[in-house]
């Protein structure tokens, strides 16, 4: 084994020079709306083919690792996500953006992705067998479980009250059942439109919801001459390495995160978008109740949480495809193709008949991290200058690029109409305290849900007692309550604490000097 | 400043396109016999989706809300503010219909145009430039180089 750990080192040794082309077309793909981290190497898979195997495994890794990041600078800078997980990045990056802390945000989106790839990279080389074998035990039961809580915490974000946010999230989900029912083949709440047999597209939906509805309310703005940031201070290479100082300073956040997405990231299916959002979730459950109410209105926690996820889920996401030959999410199953074609042995066989290889892709995450620190600094100082610009120039062209993004995936004109029926749904939410994001997330999860949900039930033999009988299944559960019950009463016990302490100073204070044994109780 | 005591009914919008949704998808099952499975997850995702509108709607009919009235000043401004984005709003559509016949480079162009022309943007040097600059640049990434089939319209033959 040590010999296959070397080997990988050799390996990647070699192919070095790769890692920094990778991480770059990675970032810039990440950065171009509408372009995901899968679509991209699917459209480089011709070019990967004719590459050796590991130099192709190297370079795909790195441009999955550099998209990953790349994905959350329009997110931050122009409230465009390109990606379901980089929507959970605009919740507090924008905020951030529009209070003159684009650099930070970046800064701190860029180190909390390092240490994602560094955690992933870390859990990887040392624990893959054991946590794919564990990641398979997770079956339909507990990934609804998983999806549901998602939904559920984040609809209680709502600036308008509860109500408002279960609204928008359960319309999400009944959103998501547009098109063709996945076990019968009946067709849902298409209003006989053919383009959305296939469901409503994420992109399009996502786009019109975040970033269409921001550009309209932004015009509504009694100076559109005035850029996102208008306080020039604070500004370039020092903010973001500034950004990198409060990600270091938020270590507990940055860890937990992490860890939520290696392991979210090795149970198949589940994606870097349920990690950002749960970690995102659990950001929230952890902070104390005064920092809890700036999540959503630019919380450095926030973009932290996301983004150290959606690194995080890449080293997850290798497990089960390097140990078990399945790939957890659509970037992995390319990566298999090309693996496949090679020739190599995917699934166990892997680590016994090319260990050195599969080592070299796991060696690699902690290459691109640690290249994405200088190449990720270098595109955020371009990158963040955008933020500069005035509204009344930013707008129209951000305009072209949203309906551009959301033609891409699909490449109908009718995705391009959606952006703007979703842009306005978007608006009115905004305006008047809906949650899109509890929306989108339902739009998101609900395809999954619905799979899971059938799925549990026929483990279940036709009975939903299944969802409360598994082991896994209780202790998730009750993970889930204690982490809604924990922080509340953890705060509680401390809020108790602090109020007795300060009672018995205010006892002291008040004893007369010399005369303790006198002071009664009740004299207070 | 006087005050002014209204109900909030654009609270009302997402509830009543909500329900008018639900009642759709539903209605149209249930109507068509469709399996009882699906059905039934469509109710269990409605349910909620109607009980919590009817909640905020009932909500909104009792509350009033109670806000400074505004001057004639700034009222005029506000109109001028919601216009801007009903501008993006009617050019945007118009650019996704026309799209097919001029094309994404023409139609990009003229867009920008008269999008920034309408935000007082007067300086030819500047609406050319920006115009253009973001054509090529969409050009460049989405059509030369992930070559996306985005419709070429009168330019055929040239893009």
């Amino acid at each position: 084994m040590s010999n296959a750990v070397l080997g990988g080192l050799q390996i990647l040794f070699s192919n070095l020079w790769v890692v920094p082309i990778g991480v770059l077309v990675g970032l810039v793909v990440g950065a171009t709306p509408g372009l995901t981290s899968s679509n991209s190497l699917a459209i480089l898979l011709p070019l990967m083919l004719g590459l050796p195997v590991e130099m192709a495994l190297i370079i795909m890794v790195s441009i999955y690792v550099g998209a990953e990041c790349g994905n959350s600078y329009p997110a931050i800078l122009i409230n465009i996500p390109g990606t379901g997980s980089a929507a959970v990045a605009t919740f507090d990056g924008y905020p951030m953006a529009q209070k003159g802390l684009a650099a930070q945000a970046l800064g701190m989106s860029i180190f909390s992705s390092v240490i994602g790839g560094i955690i992933g990279g870390i859990v990887c080389i040392t624990a893959a067998p054991l946590i794919g074998k564990f990641a398979l035990k997770f079956s339909s039961v507990e990934m609804t479980i998983i999806i549901l809580f998602g939904v559920a915490v984040l609809s209680q974000l709502a600036s308008g009250g509860v109500t408002k946010g279960i609204l928008a999230g359960f319309l999400g989900l009944l959103l998501a059942t547009t098109g063709t029912d996945p076990i019968w083949g009946q067709f849902r709440g298409t209003f006989g439109i053919i383009y959305l047999l296939d469901g409503i597209p994420t992109i399009p939906a996502l786009i019109g919801l975040l970033a269409f509805s921001e550009l309209l309310i932004n015009l509504e703005k009694e100076s559109i001459a005035a850029p996102v940031i208008n306080n020039k201070d604070n500004l370039g290479l020092k903010a973001i390495f500034e950004g990198f100082r409060q990600t270091i300073e938020r270590k507990s956040n940055t860890l937990r995160s992490s860890l939520i997405g290696v392991l979210i990231g090795a149970i198949p299916g589940a994606g870097a978008s349920i990690a950002s959002f749960i970690s995102y979730q659990q950001a929230i459950n952890f902070a104390k109740p005064e920092e809890k109410k700036k999540f959503g209105k630019g919380n450095p926690d926030g973009v932290i949480a996301a983004e150290a996820a959606n690194n995080g889920v890449i080293g997850g996401s290798l497990i089960p495809l390097l140990t078990l030959g399945v790939p957890g999410s659509a970037s992995m199953a390319v990566l298999m193709v090309v693996m496949a074609y090679q020739g190599l042995a995917v699934g166990p066989r892997l680590f016994m008949q090319n260990g050195d290889i599969a080592y070299a892709v796991l060696w690699t995450q902690f290459a691109a991290a640690i290249i994405m620190l200088v190449v990720g600094v270098i595109c955020a100082y371009l990158f963040y200058r955008v933020a500069f610009i005035r509204l009344e120039f930013l707008v129209p062209v951000v305009s072209v690029l949203a309906i551009i993004g959301g033609f891409a995936p699909r490449q109908f004109l009718f995705d391009m109409i959606l952006v703007v029926i979703f842009g306005l749904i978007g608006y009115a939410m905004k305006k008047y305290g809906y949650p899109p994001a509890a929306m989108l997330l339902g739009i998101i999860l609900g395809p999954l849900l619905e799979a899971n949900l059938f799925r549990g039930i026929k483990i279940g033999l036709g009975s939903p007692a299944v969802f409360f009988t598994r082991p896994l299944a209780i202790a998730l559960w009750l993970l889930f309550i204690l982490s809604f019950i924990g922080p509340k009463f953890y705060s509680f016990i401390k809020k108790n604490k602090t109020n007795a302490k300060e009672y018995n100073d205010t006892k002291q204070n008040k004893m007369p000097l010399g005369n303790n044994n006198t002071y009664k109780e009740d004299q207070i | 400043m006087q005050e002014k005591r209204e109900k909030n009914w654009g609270e009302l919008i997402i509830p009543s396109l909500a329900i008018l949704y639900t009642l759709y998808t539903l209605g149209k099952q249930m109507a068509a016999g469709y399996q009882f499975s699906t059905t039934v997850y469509g109710l269990l995702l409605g349910i909620p989706v109607v009980l919590c509108s009817i909640l905020i709607m009932l909500g909104v009919l009792i509350k009033v809300k109670t806000s400074e009235q505004d001057d004639p000043v700034k009222q005029k401004e506000t109109r001028i503010n919601y216009q801007r984005s009903l501008a993006l709003l009617i050019g945007i559509i118009a650019l996704i219909s026309l799209l097919n016949f001029l094309g994404y480079f023409l139609g990009i162009l003229i867009y920008l145009i008269i999008l920034l022309w309408y935000l007082k943007v007067r300086s030819w040097h500047i609406l050319f430039s920006v115009s253009l600059g973001t054509s090529l640049v969409i050009h460049m990434i989405f059509a030369v180089w992930l070559k996306l089939p985005l419709p070429v319209g009168l330019l055929k033959g040239l893009l």
